[in-house]
């Protein structure tokens, strides 16, 4: 940010011209990325580090206003939290839902993004329509979901009794393995748009040359994408892969609109809600949710760590 | 994510839809930041979270505030807020220094939660209660908003859980009333019929009613939250055989899927189930007196007071290992909390008095007095209320639909009514085991079949349990 000649002055003899340019250079510089700087602090670095010296409080609602910031410092709400069972489970129900709903809506982006590429009329119709999911209000979609699966009076289970032939009628977000798979159908749903945008990007600049020679080596289609067009995706899925996992496993509203939590979906998220909102306990939710972007940050490094470098040492 | 119409009206940042934790820790924030303490508050204008958010019910309480504010001068924000709202709300207004001055309609549970919090102004509320007369209220009403010496809020209204059932259907089978669990399940199997369920239960995972209905049943068979010794009852022989009931009852004799609040109701009201098990609430409404919930049964059709003519009314139920029949309920209260203006405990006391008539009339069924008398008249509120017309398209007083003795007899539970965990010292369990609902989840896996009774009520104690250990 600023100039080594502005902080090692040198005492001895009068700093040539360039040198002062120099300096208001960097002084101008600050200026300018200050406002940004005082953005990221107050928005982002203050809240954080406040979120990590509650986790290590016990504290009532009033508390908090009023509470210095290393006052009764204890590990208290970290040995609850790790040694809750509940954690442990809405850990793994996490883990569970985010691996496959992003492996889901990864995939079925995917195949929407080869089946649209190829030029047909009204394809730019049909891709607007595919973005609906995930442009339309969650309240508004998830209300849509809950009605359309209800076991009484829902348009699925109508069907899924009358043409199908299921003897009764299931309970999609009740039940407790269902529930889970809806939720992440659910989300598959809502954000294969998202894949399908990145993908239909990286492969309106995959050259024609390449998979026209293929062709001309008698290759089929499937080896033509297991080996031409794949690999030239493979580092945009690899980019979603990573994006679309940190997202899912923070994910709070999806889940909450659609089961609250219950019938098995309980995902970390939703349970530091409940820590904060039905227990009052500010500790208890800031240490899990220290405790889950820990892991996050865990799981972060092990991708830059073996991914990102291979792949860059393979292009 | 759910549009509040609350909107405070101090000088920090509105909250507009608290998120989670994310959004509630950033309130903090830019409240912390510049502000320590409870705020003041403005000298001539009091907020009332008003849980009864009904928009004609607030439109009722607004004509009774119009009296205080015409004596006092003081004006009355009545801010209508939604029970499942409240405990965000409550993180994010205290946290921000937004609290009201008066929360009105407050369930048991969450008046020992805000206490735990040290939110209220107990003073205040034992300051009330002290004027009008502690020997006015129910006792019962008292103890429960108590904390040992303790008046942690003022106690209004009292509503009982009821199992209500086919008196006809009853009485063609030779079936005595459903009083014990025996009796419960015998009939329940007696008039499960094609078409006809024998009971209708809540099973909602979702929904804290589902555990009023389960604690409505437990309760008479001495299956308790929290036992003598402070550990959780739920895996007791009690609460097993209470479990197992509901297994029984949910799973044979009720409609298949996920019974809510509104279905129970709505299966009875088409005649299509012999009991369900509901709130008093029920009762204007089962008389044909709301025009967006009438019965619909058959015979309703001719007559929209025939299934309330034909509806018996039990209050209390016994169980096998109970010693005798138990009723449950539900008292609310007025809450003066800890940031409160000065004239908050002269309008709680306006409430309880002159305004308390009208405000008990907004919904009888629902409504029975904490406060029974006055100075003069020890039975002024309560005789009155028998007298007051319930109902909302068209009213009638109840005593004339089901008869003075029953409605005494609902009237009776705002004494007899038990709680959970109450009585234990442990009543700050109430508001996180209604928040996280692990019994209504139990009960929803254990109706579809995907759970036993006995694990069912293992489940359950360990989820309670964990919450016991995450307060302690």
């Amino acid at each position: 940010m600023s100039a080594p000649t502005a902080v090692r002055p040198t005492p001895a003899a009068p700093p040539p011209p360039r040198q002062g340019i120099a300096r208001r250079n960097s002084r101008d510089g600050l200026a300018m990325v200050l406002p940004t700087v005082v953005i990221v602090v107050a928005v982002v670095v203050v809240p954080v580090l406040w979120n990590v010296v509650l986790a290590f409080q016990d504290l009532t609602l009033l508390e908090v206003r009023d509470a210095g910031i290393f006052e009764s410092l204890s590990l208290a709400n970290f040995t609850e939290v790790l040694t809750g069972s509940g954690f442990w489970q809405a850990l793994l129900n996490t883990v569970v839902y985010s691996v496959l709903s992003t492996a889901g809506s990864i995939a079925l982006g995917l195949l929407a993004a080869l089946a649209l590429r190829r030029p047909f009329p009204g394809r730019g119709a049909v891709r607007a329509l595919l973005l609906l999911p995930y442009v339309a209000p969650v309240v508004a979609v998830a209300f849509t979901w809950k009605t359309m699966l209800n076991p009484q009076f829902g348009v699925l289970n109508a069907w899924g009794t009358s043409y199908l032939g299921w003897d009764e009628p299931v309970d999609f977000l009740g039940r407790a393995p269902y529930a889970m798979a809806t939720v992440i159908a659910f989300e598959i749903w809502r954000y294969f748009p998202f894949a399908f945008m990145f993908i239909t990007a990286r492969l309106l600049a995959v050259p024609k040359e390449i998979e026209e020679a293929a062709t001309v080596d008698g290759t089929t289609l499937l080896q033509r994408f297991r080996y031409v067009v794949l690999p030239q995706l493979l580092p945009v899925v690899a980019l979603l892969s990573v994006l679309r996992l940190i997202m899912t496993f923070n994910k709070f509203d999806d889940v909450y609109l659609l089961t609250g939590g219950g019938a098995g979906t309980e995902i970390s998220a939703v349970r530091v809600y409940d820590t904060l909102t039905g227990r009052f306990d500010v500790g208890g939710a800031a240490a899990q949710a220290l405790v889950l972007s820990a892991f996050l940050a865990v799981a972060l490094f092990c991708y830059v760590r073996f991914f990102v470098r291979k792949g860059g040492e393979e292009s | 994510m759910t549009p509040l119409r609350h909107v405070p009206r101090r000088r920090y940042r509105p909250t507009r839809g608290v998120t989670g934790l994310a959004a509630a820790l950033l309130v903090a924030t830019t409240a912390g930041a510049c502000a320590t303490g409870p705020q003041a508050q403005e000298a001539d204008v009091l907020t009332v979270w008003n849980l009864d958010g009904q928009p004609e019910r607030i439109a009722a309480m607004a004509q009774i505030d119009a009296g205080f504010t015409a004596a006092s001068g003081v004006r009355i924000d009545q801010v209508p807020v939604d029970e499942a709202q409240l405990p965000s709300l409550i993180v994010s207004a205290a946290v921000s220094g937004t609290m009201p001055d008066v929360i009105a309609g407050l369930p048991l549970g969450i008046v020992r939660q805000l206490a735990e919090q040290e939110l209220l102004d107990t003073a205040a509320a034992a300051e009330v209660v002290e004027e009008l007369g502690a020997d006015t209220f129910s006792p019962t009403a008292l103890e429960l908003t108590r904390d040992g010496d303790t008046q942690l809020s003022v106690p209004a209204e009292v509503w009982a859980q009821i199992l209500v059932y086919r008196q006809d259907l009853f009485d063609a089978a030779g079936l005595q009333p459903p009083t014990t669990y025996e009796a419960i399940e015998a009939a329940a199997e007696a008039l499960t019929t094609d078409g006809r369920y024998g009971i209708t239960l809540a099973t909602d995972p979702a929904d804290p009613f589902t555990q009023q209905t389960f604690e409505s049943l437990a309760l008479g068979n001495g299956c308790q939250l929290v036992d003598a010794d402070g550990g959780v009852g739920l895996d007791d022989a009690a609460c097993r055989t209470t479990f197992t009931l509901y297994d029984a009852l949910a799973r044979r004799y009720s409609p298949k899927g996920t019974q809510t609040v509104d279905s129970t109701r709505a299966t009875y009201f088409a005649g299509q189930a012999a009991m369900t098990i509901w709130s008093t609430f029920l009762l204007d409404e089962m008389a044909g007196l709301r025009n967006d919930a009438l019965p619909t049964c058959e015979e309703c059709r001719a007559d929209p007071k025939w299934l309330a003519q034909n509806t018996g009314i039990v209050t209390a139920v016994q169980g096998p290992d109970g010693d005798e029949p138990v009723s449950f309920g539900e008292v609310t209260s007025w809450a003066i909390t800890g940031s409160h203006g000065p004239a908050a405990a002269d309008y709680v006391r306006h409430m309880m008095s002159e305004g308390y008539t009208d405000a008990l009339g907004i919904a009888p069924e629902g409504k029975y007095p904490a406060r029974t008398g006055d100075a003069q008249d020890p039975q002024r509120f309560a005789t009155t209320w028998g007298s007051l017309p319930a109902g909302v398209d068209s009213r009638e007083p109840l005593a004339d639909i089901y008869g003075k003795d029953t409605m005494d007899e609902i009237g009776r539970v705002a004494t007899t009514l038990q709680r959970w965990a109450i009585p234990q010292g442990q009543g700050a369990l109430l508001g996180p085991v209604t928040a996280e609902l692990p019994i209504p989840k139990t009960i929803s896996s254990m109706a579809n079949g995907s759970l036993g009774a006995g694990d069912a009520a293992a489940e359950a104690a360990d989820a309670v349990e964990e919450i016991q250990r995450s307060l302690s």
